[in-house]
């Protein structure tokens, strides 16, 4: 069950005000993070819970040299001041100076609301639910060989305090239930999955029905006859999820500033330029309620806030942390974040989803007369410099003269991320949705993230 | 700390302690500059206890390190047992164990040290170049050590180094720029020293200097040895698993064809330096070879305590600690799982440059963007990062963009070519030590 200690936290918060405290260094904080879990896993082999208590603390300086990070998963006074003092001592070497857009000081301990809060379930019932829908779901199908069921309720007590004086702390639920039914004919093996989740509490549950169940299970087995797309370049419509990781992954990555400092933006010199058909808007919001990418304040101290990407077309805002809003003389969008104490903290999205158009997503079906429809994505990949792109998504179907016909097998959705958001002549009204979903930069150091939107039709290379 | 007396006194069941102590230091890089260092010190532990009767199996990790907490966590894993309902299986007894060679002395001496030389000299390396350049790159090193206790009178220690580098190199200038990105984790310095790895990154950069996408076709591909990884690791390892075999989801029979017969593959848990390479898995069972892929042929499964155990079989020191997101100083946050240690190939009798001398028409594959295969049908497509047109024999042009698609085990099939000599490799997949392999017939998708 996760817990939350407030005595233990208030104390190292204590610690680190106090030893940030004075000194002639230009900017040092600390970030105190505590991770709690529970996770409950069945299938038809075992069942599995387990319980996570993760802290850490970590203090960083920034000088002409770069950051400077220090950090470990001891938390008592004694670490914490041996590693502010180690951090004071090489940046004086360094001969401190440096330029960073700090936010005004905040004192802020807040926490996010949740419906049915988990801690007041008792695990068996928890256990138990995981078993009915287990049960429900293998007897569906006699096709069935595998159902997969995972929750997991995780709490984030975080707080940042800055040598500046920000004290901030901010308690955040996620809770997620995500289940995969995998079926066999013959030598034909195939599943599909669903996950629901964000910052919200034990409610999550009752979001996955039967019907949900049931919607699933038919999805599965209609896998086993799915055949491969058709390869080149093709017109797609997208589902709500597939267009969110576009706009995340193809499109977003290359918005975080750090890269742009690095040069590593293909976006670098685009700004107030058409970057995407007029029909599409693009928001990068870390104060969406409920999504999974939610905060109250970033890891530098920055209030969540709603930021516009691309209006009707055109690229508004890039990302930015205290670095990058210093050098490029921006204001700051809220977006530095942090696996956890362990990790350094990057200019990172949060919830990235494009705005519903006036379209139905039946008149856009009827409306083309070959073509690919995507669904369920699972995964995508940025490329920050090059403006290439990948999205996979589980299944999909043939648009055959404005009806959907054959159902598809996994597809990879490639291209120039441009030339795709420049070919968009389709945007739906209806089916607005954001998936819960966890992003790297790169190969590593992962966040929870929302993406989103409604259905897009446009054109790209498929195979 | 008495680790065996707290967990004896909370738990009267079966108990197994998994502690990992590490120190890290990272090196990030922008251009010609340090962007940030980062070191940290780590400990944390997870404990397991299974129950005598049902066989629920309870679990709780930890970083909180005093007796305290160790007995918390320990009720806490045998509280969470009770509700459960698993197959029985007894953790290992004490074995004898072999010697493994995991660790490399400089990284152990002073890996700090270690991380800021290797990136001074990737920077001076990168910077001769005319039109090859570095936007950001990191060079971390690892020091692990592992230890497993259990109530069973097993207690074992092992110590561990890595090295890890990722350079993103920005190939040209102006809007038409992209870039090679890869990373790559070793043991020892030596296998990724700057002279032979960061130059054979800036060969491959250079290649793509001068590049057009794809066009639409099925063709001979040759795939890197960390595309290798990233397309059999996960499929192979899976269904080689004696959980797949239990769950009906294995792909393979014991003595049937999978693939070409130039494919040979074992599960090599002591191979030198490998990266999953220990005397004893997560479990502490001793790790060992087993033959996987024999000349085309399946020959034997991967088994963990459950499954030898549940399956009546032999265990294979396959329990292992590992996922989606864990690097190498954070396993001791999961559970051990029924997984792959080091999938180790042969080599076949061609160099890599007879392979692509005896290639009429083809793609050389450096990098796709990620793979990321679906385990149980094995099917993939990604992206095509970096790669090079093959002409008559000969590299010719840079190739970036379109996809590359297909299924893992189909291509196994289709096999006409292994280079001599395997090494070890990362992608997104971890374990591996793969060669060059040249497959027939494979989709690419481009947009003509």
């Amino acid at each position: 069950m996760a817990v939350v200690n407030n005595r233990e936290s208030d104390s190292v918060i204590g610690d680190l005000q106090e030893l940030l405290r004075g000194g002639d260094l230009p900017y040092v904080d600390g970030l105190y993070d505590w991770q709690t879990q529970l996770a409950i896993r069945k299938n038809k082999e075992r069942e599995n819970t387990s319980s996570k208590s993760i802290k850490g603390v970590s203090v960083r300086s920034h000088s002409e040299s770069g950051w400077t990070y220090s950090s470990s998963n001891k938390v008592d006074r004694s670490t914490v001041r041996k590693l502010i003092n180690q951090l004071k001592k090489e940046t004086r070497r360094s001969n401190a100076k440096s330029k960073l857009a700090l936010p005004d000081p905040v004192k802020i301990d807040t926490k996010t609301p949740v419906k049915k809060d988990p801690l007041e379930i008792p695990i068996e019932e928890k256990l138990q639910r995981l078993r009915e829908i287990y049960d429900l779901a293998r007897q569906m199908d006699s096709r069935i060989v595998d159902v997969r069921v995972a929750y997991a309720e995780t709490v984030t007590d975080r707080a940042l305090v800055t040598s500046n004086g920000t004290q901030a702390r901010q308690l955040i639920p996620r809770t997620r239930i995500s289940m995969e039914i995998v079926v066999k004919e013959d030598i034909v093996t195939d599943s599909d999955n669903l996950s629901l989740g964000g910052t919200v509490g034990y409610e999550v549950v009752d979001d996955l029905t039967e019907e949900k169940i049931s919607e699933l299970v038919k999805s599965a087995v209609e896998q086993l006859k799915a055949v491969a797309p058709p390869t080149g370049v093709q017109t797609v419509i997208l589902d709500p999820g597939t267009v969110g990781t576009v706009c995340h992954e193809s499109f977003g990555h290359g918005l975080e500033a750090d890269q742009a400092l690095r040069g590593r933006s293909y976006l670098k010199d685009m700004l107030g330029k058409t970057v995407a058909s007029d029909l599409v808007t693009i928001y990068e919001d870390s104060s969406l309620e409920g999504a999974n990418g939610s905060y109250h304040f970033d890891d530098d101290g920055v209030k969540s806030r709603k930021n516009t990407l691309v209006e009707n077309g055109v690229l508004v805002s890039f990302l930015h942390d205290i670095e990058t809003g210093a050098a490029m003389n921006a204001p700051l969008t809220g977006s530095s974040r942090t696996q956890n104490a362990a990790h350094r903290r990057f200019i990172r999205m949060s919830n990235t989803y494009a705005k519903p158009g006036e379209r139905k997503l039946d008149d856009i079906v009827r409306d083309t007369k070959r073509g690919v429809m995507m669904m369920r994505w699972q995964f995508g990949i940025e490329d920050p410099l090059g403006g290439g792109m990948q999205v996979v998504s589980k299944k999909g179907y043939i648009i055959e003269n404005g009806v959907t016909t054959n159902p598809l097998k996994s597809i990879t959705l490639t291209g120039r991320v441009l030339e795709v958001l420049g070919n968009v002549d389709a945007v739906s009204s209806d089916g607005f949705f954001v998936d819960p979903g966890t992003c790297g930069k790169g190969p590593e150091d992962y966040v929870p993230v929302g993406s989103g939107g409604t259905w897009w039709r446009t054109k790209a290379v498929i195979g | 700390m008495n680790i065996t007396a707290v967990l004896d006194k909370t738990t009267q069941a079966q108990w197994e302690i998994y502690i990992q102590h590490s120190t890290r230091t990272d090196v990030q890089l922008r251009g010609s500059k340090r962007e940030a260092l980062i070191r940290q010190e780590n400990t944390g532990y997870g404990v397991r206890v299974i129950l005598p009767r049902s066989g629920g199996a309870g679990v709780g990790y930890s970083s909180c390190n005093s007796d305290k907490d160790l007995e918390a966590t320990a009720r806490r894993a045998h509280d969470l047992a009770k509700l459960n309902r698993s197959p029985f299986f007894e953790l290992p007894a004490k074995r004898k164990l072999l010697q493994t060679k995991t660790a490399d002395r400089r990284i152990l001496t002073d890996s700090e040290r270690v991380a800021k030389d290797y990136a001074d000299e990737a920077q001076a390396l990168i910077s001769e170049e005319k039109d090859i350049s570095l936007t950001y790159g990191k060079v971390r090193t690892y020091v692990v050590e592992n230890q497993i206790i259990n109530s069973r009178g097993l207690a074992c220690k092992s110590v561990g180094t890595y090295l890890y580098v990722e350079m993103t190199l920005k190939i040209g200038s102006g809007t038409s720029a992209t870039e090679f990105w890869p990373s790559r984790y070793s043991r020892r310095v030596s296998d990724l020293e700057p002279t032979n790895i960061i130059l054979e990154w800036l060969k491959i950069a250079r290649s793509c200097l001068k590049r057009h996408p794809p066009r639409t076709k099925q063709t001979t591909i040759i795939l890197s040895p960390a595309v290798v990884c990233d397309i059999f690791v996960p499929t192979i390892g899976f269904h080689s698993s004696a959980e797949a075999l239990n769950l009906n989801l294995s792909a393979f029979k014991e003595h049937q064809h999978v693939a070409s017969e130039e494919l040979t593959i074992v599960d090599d848990g002591l191979y030198p330096y490998g990266l999953r390479t220990n005397s004893f898995d997560d479990e502490g069972q001793p790790q060992e070879k087993t033959r996987l892929i024999e000349k085309g042929v399946f020959k034997n499964y991967l088994y963990d305590q459950l499954h030898a155990q549940t399956m009546d079989a032999k265990p294979t020191g396959n329990g292992i600690r590992t996922g989606f997101g864990i690097d190498v100083d954070e396993r001791y946050q999961t559970i051990p799982a029924n997984d792959n240690t080091n999938l180790t190939f042969s080599g076949g009798d061609q160099s890599l440059e007879e392979l692509i001398q005896d290639t009429k028409d083809g793609l050389m594959i450096y990098q796709a963007a990620w793979l990321n295969p679906d385990r149980i049908t094995t099917r993939f497509g990604s992206e095509i990062r970096n790669a090079q047109e093959i002409k008559n024999g000969e590299l010719v042009e840079g190739v970036v963009g379109g996809s590359l698609s297909g299924s893992a085990f189909e291509l196994m099939k289709g096999i006409s070519g292994i280079s001599d000599r395997p090494e070890v490799v990362s992608g997104y997949a971890f374990g591996c030590v793969a060669p060059y392999i040249r497959l027939e017939g494979v989709q690419i998708s481009g947009s003509s």
